[in-house]
């Protein structure tokens, strides 16, 4: 019996498997390759993206006017943390593009966000600059998620809001304090 | 005699030794001093006129100080990076944290961003399409 199985483990090496190595050639497929190629349309899990208006802030091509996501106090919170990690170095927390990087000598510096063109300009424009980039600004695409870069909309319109906006909005006790001043 | 041959012997002792019989003639180093003292002042001359030539005038402070500092275009060297970050920084807290006219004659004012974030809260995003026209903030 000791014989036999000492016979036996030598005779089926466990480095001589029924499979492939890398790369390896096959003879069983038809295109000779063992490593096969990913069926068309497969989609990782969780890249589906099939919604257009929150993934690419457009619908049918237009660019969309509206959040596709809750507004909420936290959304702001969020977009203004990830504005300033993200956007102010070049842009300014206050969004008047005089940031760091351009103070200290980027000459293609962004416009100001309160200019006329910028606050008429629809959500989903800057959605779509934030994951294409434009102009000498990269894209974010990788570096920010779309529901991050949706609330970096949402905060950069609260920004323009703050810039400018009518004496109305300002509690009557400070509106006095304005109306004296000068 | 007497005086000659005390001399005598001593150039015979001189010759024995292998010294100089003679002194050198003065007339030699009258006429080599002369030479070097022409020679001296012919190159002072030289110098002073070559000097002549090419000094341009006296150089002013104002002059000196252009040469030592050329004009750099900005941005200049940081000195001091976080204290230019911090004055950012306060520039634009003040910005956010404070009411302020920006168009006294049109009433358009900045507020808070904070009370803008409750506004926008209360109200949703703004839409500035009917906006009133005019330039920036800044």
């Amino acid at each position: 019996v000791l014989l036999l199985m000492v016979v036996s483990s030598c005779a089926q090496p466990m480095t001589n498997q029924p499979k492939y190595g890398p790369l390896q050639p096959s003879s069983f497929f038809p295109d000779g390759r063992s490593a096969r190629p990913v069926p068309s349309g497969t989609v990782a899990r969780g890249r589906l993206g099939d919604d257009e208006r929150f993934y690419t802030g457009k619908t049918n091509g237009e660019l969309v006017t509206t959040l596709p996501v809750p507004l909420t106090r936290k959304l702001l919170e969020r977009g203004r943390e990830r504005f300033n990690i993200y956007c102010a170095p070049c842009h300014g927390e206050t969004g008047d593009g005089q940031g760091i990087v351009v103070l200290r000598g980027f000459r293609r510096g962004p416009p100001s966000y309160h200019i006329d063109r910028l606050r008429e300009a629809p959500v989903g424009y800057f959605f779509d600059v934030v994951t294409n980039g434009f102009g000498g600004m990269q894209d974010y695409a990788a570096q920010i998620s779309p529901h991050d870069r949706w609330a970096i909309v949402a905060y950069l319109r609260t920004l323009q809001l703050s810039q400018r906006t009518k004496i109305d909005d300002v509690p009557a006790a400070e509106r006095d304090r304005l109306e004296t001043q000068r | 005699m007497s005086r000659d041959e005390p001399q005598e012997a001593g150039a015979q002792n001189s010759r024995r030794v292998g010294h100089e019989l003679s002194d050198v003639g003065a007339k030699y180093i009258s006429a080599s001093a002369l030479i070097l003292a022409f020679a001296i002042a012919g190159n002072y001359l030289i110098v002073l006129e070559t000097f002549k030539h090419f000094y341009a005038g006296p150089s002013t402070p104002q002059q000196t100080l252009e040469g030592a500092a050329p004009l750099f275009p900005e941005p200049r060297l940081q000195v001091n990076p976080r204290r230019d970050l911090d004055q950012l920084k306060a520039q634009e807290n003040e910005v956010l944290t404070t009411y302020g006219w920006v168009d006294r004659d049109s009433g358009v004012v900045r507020i808070p961003i904070e009370h803008a974030m409750d506004l926008v809260s209360e109200r949703g995003l703004p839409d500035f399409k009917p906006a009133t026209k005019g330039g920036g903030t800044k």
